[in-house]
């Protein structure tokens, strides 16, 4: 346990409170500025990730059709034997296209320790307690020159960053939640996937509004320095999928949802699509590639800067070919 | 293979976060259990993890279980209402217990601050006709005019100033009742110092700003209290411990690691000495020796002269020196022997010779500790972070007893 600790000291909390600090120093001993910046500056670093991710949703997202065939298939069958065959042939599915349905998740759980990690890092650079003061000093690195600033200026735009979000100002402490679980509502809307049947679907429509108004809730006793956090964090990581996943998700989004019923079926129908295409042969980058190409122009599109920028990447695509 | 390394690994993942969200909770939490124990007349006096006073018999060092407070009543025994912090050490004066606690929830914060009769344990007074929403951290002092001053944090951040020194009424015919306030300009985290002789108390402010406050009982400041403040004195950064008042002169640490001794005539400081980490506790001085003593968070000790504030010797411990080191004389085989103790986060009272800084043995504490020990009787009295009170053989540094400070049950 102990070596779990020093992982966590030296490999996550020590750099993001020294960055933090650092960043302090440099913009104008203002805090919220710091927190803006790194929450930018981390985003940015997980892009790999994050397009990762995207594309095993996607892929994930496209085997929809053919998942539902397959639990259409088995429907009723409750013996051991056609539960075996099932299984069977789901992950003959998911291997064949290259998918892990956990795998899928690895990204997102990666991420986790760096969400924690930064949650932790601003409740200690800014710490409440004595002793959360004293063991601040062990946690910076000797030569930054931002730990002589300590304790830190916690204001910003009147709001103090380490006390609750329901003790700032009227109407921020209401507004400041609500905005937390609304982008989160619009990243897990861009980023999520449907699954096969009505009854998964349905689940993940649930979760889909219970995640975001929980988070709402509970960011309404949070530090605000962290509400502040998660909204930035969502913001940039829509404009980040944006550039990741095309414009779609974002056309897509604003068509089920800000649109007419009429133009609200078709984007389901774009979507359907999309996904179907993309699934029917996903086995190697490249032919994803090219679908993706394809699934844009669908929109009318044709190549958007995500896509551009991936098919000017030869040697990559090499490099996947050898596997 | 591959699926095996992605699986370990998200487990491996999940086992941090989950680690490192429960540890969450720890770093909002005020523990407290940096209470120094204070010997009075035959009682060893200290402040729990609950935030209550408990006292122990110094000669039989029998658990006093009908003195403590605050208390609720279990089955008809007297226990500690737990829930609260307390830093600072006890002050007595005038056969009254001075203490101060508090509790958080969230960053909204709820202060206490009491007076016990010494004789019974029974309640003199607490503060109740009003509320000090903030965190109390420092030793209260009381004045010769009948004050009990202390230093808060903020109180409200965005309306009010950062913080205060708070004077209540000690020993009038209304003890408790609130007197006067000061503003400063930062958080007060420390003990304040009393000069006597003055009427004055120093306060330092995690603004880096020292203030020599006069605590005159005079009309002469009705509703303009802030022109109690007769100099201040910048330091360099943050001051977060305590204030140590010497023969005219005031001595503290900052977090930029820089040890001051400020001249209360001058105003101006006689000397600084730069240590290699930040400096929480206040310098020690032995008047006799005109030696000064800075211990750091980063287990740096050093020896000054307290004239000059040149280096006589250094010294390094381990773990983080919070509490203030302890200056005393022990008997060694029929020779006396003055030495000082430091205490350790490291579990750990290290034994140092005040002469040579030369290490004279470690003493095993059980768990790490952050207040300043107590020399009583030959014996030295150790609080530490697991709320025990240790006591040891002030000659040969062998342990003697030790107690539960929340229950009184017996450990070690």
């Amino acid at each position: 346990m102990e070596i779990l600790g020093i992982i966590w000291n030296e490999g996550i909390m020590r750099p993001m409170i020294n960055s933090l600090a650092v960043l302090y120093l440099l913009l104008f001993s203002n805090f919220g500025l710091a927190i803006i910046s790194f929450t930018v500056v981390v985003r940015v670093l997980m892009i790999p990730l994050t397009i990762r991710q995207s594309r095993q949703m996607r892929r994930l997202q496209g085997l929809s059709p053919r998942m539902k065939a397959i639990q259409d298939k088995y429907r009723g069958k409750k013996d051991p034997e056609s539960r075996r065959a099932q299984s069977s042939e789901t992950m003959s599915l998911y291997r064949e296209v290259g998918v892990n349905p956990i795998g899928c998740l690895g990204p997102m759980v990666l991420q986790i320790p760096i969400w924690i990690g930064f949650y932790r890092a601003i409740l200690r650079t800014m710490p409440t307690t004595p002793e959360g003061t004293a063991n601040l000093s062990e946690s910076f690195y000797s030569w930054n020159p931002a730990a002589t600033l300590v304790p830190f200026d916690r204001l910003f735009l009147g709001i103090d960053l380490a006390d609750t979000v329901s003790s700032v100002y009227f109407p921020l402490n209401f507004a400041l939640p609500v905005l937390v679980g609304a982008s989160m509502f619009i990243t897990t809307k861009m980023t999520g996937t449907m699954g096969a049947d009505e009854r998964q679907r349905q689940q993940q429509r649930i979760m889909m509004w219970m995640m975001p108004i929980m988070i709402g809730v509970f960011t309404y006793q949070f530090p605000a320095g962290l509400g502040i956090y998660i909204l930035l964090s969502n913001i940039v990581g829509v404009v980040i999928q944006y550039f990741v996943g095309g414009r779609q998700p974002i056309e897509l989004f604003g068509r089920m949802y800000l649109g007419t019923p009429e133009t609200r079926a078709n984007a389901l129908e774009m979507a359907a699509a999309l996904g179907a295409t993309e699934s029917s042969d996903a086995p190697s980058d490249s032919e994803e590639e090219k679908q993706d190409d394809d699934a844009s122009d669908i929109h009318g599109e044709g190549r958007s800067r995500g896509n551009r920028r991936r098919s000017r990447s030869p040697r990559r695509r090499t490099r996947r070919r050898r596997h | 293979m591959r699926r095996a390394w992605r699986t370990a690994t998200i487990a491996l993942v999940v086992i941090i976060s989950s680690a490192a969200l429960v540890a969450c909770v720890n770093d909002l939490t005020p523990r407290g259990r940096w209470s120094q124990p204070i010997a009075h007349e035959n009682f060893i006096y200290v402040g729990n993890t609950d935030g209550a006073v408990v006292r122990l018999d110094a000669n039989s060092h029998q658990w006093d279980a009908n003195w403590i407070y605050p208390f609720e009543f279990d089955d008809g025994i007297k226990r500690a209402v737990g829930g609260r912090a307390m830093y600072g050490a006890p002050t007595i004066s005038d056969g009254i217990l001075y203490a101060n606690n508090y509790h958080c929830t969230g960053n909204v914060c709820d202060a206490n601050s009491f007076g016990v009769l010494v004789e019974s344990g029974d309640l003199a007074w607490l503060t109740g006709d009003y509320a000090v929403k903030t965190k109390l951290v420092g030793t209260p002092v009381v004045t010769t005019d009948g004050f009990l001053a202390f230093g808060t944090t903020a109180i409200d951040r965005e309306r009010d100033p950062p913080g205060y020194l708070y004077a209540l009424e000690a020993s009038s015919a209304a003890p408790g009742r609130f007197a006067f306030r000061v503003p400063l300009d930062g958080e007060v985290q420390g003990d304040a110092a009393y000069d006597p002789a003055t009427n004055t108390v120093y306060v330092g402010t995690d603004a880096g700003t020292l203030h020599a406050i006069d605590m005159a009982r005079t009309d002469q400041y009705t509703n303009a209290n802030d022109l109690r403040v007769m100099w201040q004195y910048e330091a360099d950064g943050a001051i977060a411990g305590p204030i140590n008042f010497v023969n005219g002169a005031v001595y503290f640490g900052d977090l930029t690691g820089k040890a001051h001794k400020v001249d209360t005539d001058t105003q101006s400081a006689d000397w600084t000495y730069t240590a290699q980490a930040w400096i929480w506790t206040h310098p020690v001085v032995d008047t006799e020796s005109r030696r000064t003593y800075i211990a750091t968070l980063g287990g740096h000790v050093t020896a000054l002269d307290d004239t000059t504030g040149t280096v006589i010797w250094e010294q390094q411990v381990e773990g983080q020196v919070v509490g203030a080191p302890l200056l005393y004389t022990r008997n060694l085989a029929g020779v006396d022997q003055q030495v000082i103790a430091v205490p350790s986060g490291d579990q750990d009272v290290y034994i140092l010779n005040t002469v040579d800084g030369g290490d004279l043995g470690a003493i095993p504490t059980g768990s790490g500790v952050k207040s300043s020990p107590t020399f009583f009787d030959d014996k030295l009295y150790v609080h530490n972070l697991d709320d025990q009170l240790r006591w040891y053989s002030a000659s040969n540094q062998s342990m003697l007893g030790c107690v539960q400070l929340n229950d009184g049950g017996r450990c070690g």
